[in-house]
């Protein structure tokens, strides 16, 4: 068996200077996006539930569960599509972006749930 | 639970996955280093797949609770108050690294990269539980834990952050020295017989034959485990005639 003579180890990456690679500028664009998608999740749902006639935390409650179905299917669909595509970053960071954000977004949430629950002087917290 | 305990444990699994994350990163660092060149760039698309594929099973993983389905709760309260699941995350987690490595052609092995960012993530995250939750059986042992109804208890939850904090030691020490993607799998199985054990002391409620849910889908994993040992182990043979 014969071996060829041994090469020095490249410092290029496989894919460094591939248009297509995940660049770290589009990469938190997408993660970007996906966390303005999140905050809207819930602000959108607060201002609805404040100005709607009825239980505010139940509302919210319902609101923002609709707008996470909503940002789930968009992100899932795009950010798969994007990143099969090999689009630069920008898919793969949505993906990023909406997965973190649905660990960090209940703890939001629950600040809103509070404040609403409070605002009507009921509930635990009031 | 006392009130603001969800927020508690979700801050915890925040910050176990931003450890995690910082953790992945120095591996990465250390992997350019001991290579000479720097890491994949689609490594991003398999960790976006990774923390997908572990969230949505993570909150969905403990659904099918009970054969009876009126037993089990909608899909929508399971989604806003169910139980978090770590194995299922963990298997989401695999299942959605292995996808994306399928969908971009990426062959190079992940594990060695992910196995100690895991550990850091799953100790961190498991603080949170250790705070908030009921920690386990009653216990007449000297460290048993009376925190939440004054009856000592295991706290099983601490006993797995020993257990990652270890795992960590081991993997970092191993790191150099084992092939790609060895590392992952040897702590999942690792964590996997240690879940089991541990779950004789955690507390959860037994459903058949005296073990618990989370120690009956061990088992019903454990052919995929063996599966993939024999995987790892042919391979190695099959090198080793070559």
């Amino acid at each position: 068996m014969t071996t060829g003579p041994i090469k020095p180890m490249s410092p290029v990456g496989p894919n460094e200077g591939d248009p297509r690679g995940n660049q770290p500028r589009k990469m938190w664009l997408g993660i970007g996006i996906a966390a303005l998608g999140h905050l809207l999740t819930i602000v959108i749902p607060w201002g609805a539930a404040l100005a709607m006639s009825g239980e505010a935390a139940g509302n919210f409650l319902a609101l923002a569960l609709i707008g996470q179905v909503i940002l789930m299917i968009g992100v899932l669909a795009v950010g798969i599509t994007l990143a099969v595509k090999r689009d630069g970053g920008v898919g793969v960071g949505l993906l990023i972006g909406w997965a973190v954000g649905l660990l960090i977004s209940p703890i939001v949430g629950f600040g809103v749930c509070v404040s609403l629950i409070n605002q009507s002087g009921g509930g635990p917290f009031g | 639970m006392m009130p603001g305990s969800a927020v508690v444990h979700d801050l915890f699994m925040g910050l176990g996955v931003l450890a995690g994350a910082w953790v992945f990163v120095l591996q990465t660092r250390y992997r350019r280093r001991l290579t000479g060149r720097p890491v994949d760039d689609r490594i991003w698309t398999v960790v976006a797949g990774a923390l997908v594929g572990g969230v949505l099973l993570g909150r969905i993983g403990t659904w099918v609770q009970h054969l009876d389905p009126r037993g089990n709760a909608t899909l929508v309260e399971q989604w806003l108050y169910g139980n978090r699941s770590i194995l299922s995350g963990l298997l989401g987690a695999y299942l959605g690294a292995l996808l994306a490595k399928r969908l971009t052609g990426y062959r190079e092995s992940t594990g060695n990269l992910f196995a100690p960012a895991a550990a850091v993530g799953m100790a961190v995250g498991r603080v949170g539980c250790l705070l908030t939750e009921l920690p386990g059986t009653p216990t007449g042992l000297p460290w048993g834990w009376a925190a939440f109804d004054g009856v000592p208890r295991h706290p099983s939850f601490a006993y797995e952050i020993a257990f990652h904090a270890i795992a960590l030691v081991v993997l970092l020490r191993l790191r150099s020295r084992v092939g790609d993607g060895a590392l992952f799998t040897g702590f999942v199985l690792g964590y996997g017989v240690f879940r089991f054990f541990v779950e004789f002391v955690r507390g959860n409620e037994v459903v058949l034959a005296g073990l618990t849910r989370p120690q009956w889908f061990l088992l019903a994993l454990a052919p995929l485990a063996a599966w993939r040992i024999g995987r790892r182990l042919s391979s190695r043979v099959r090198e080793g005639v070559a």
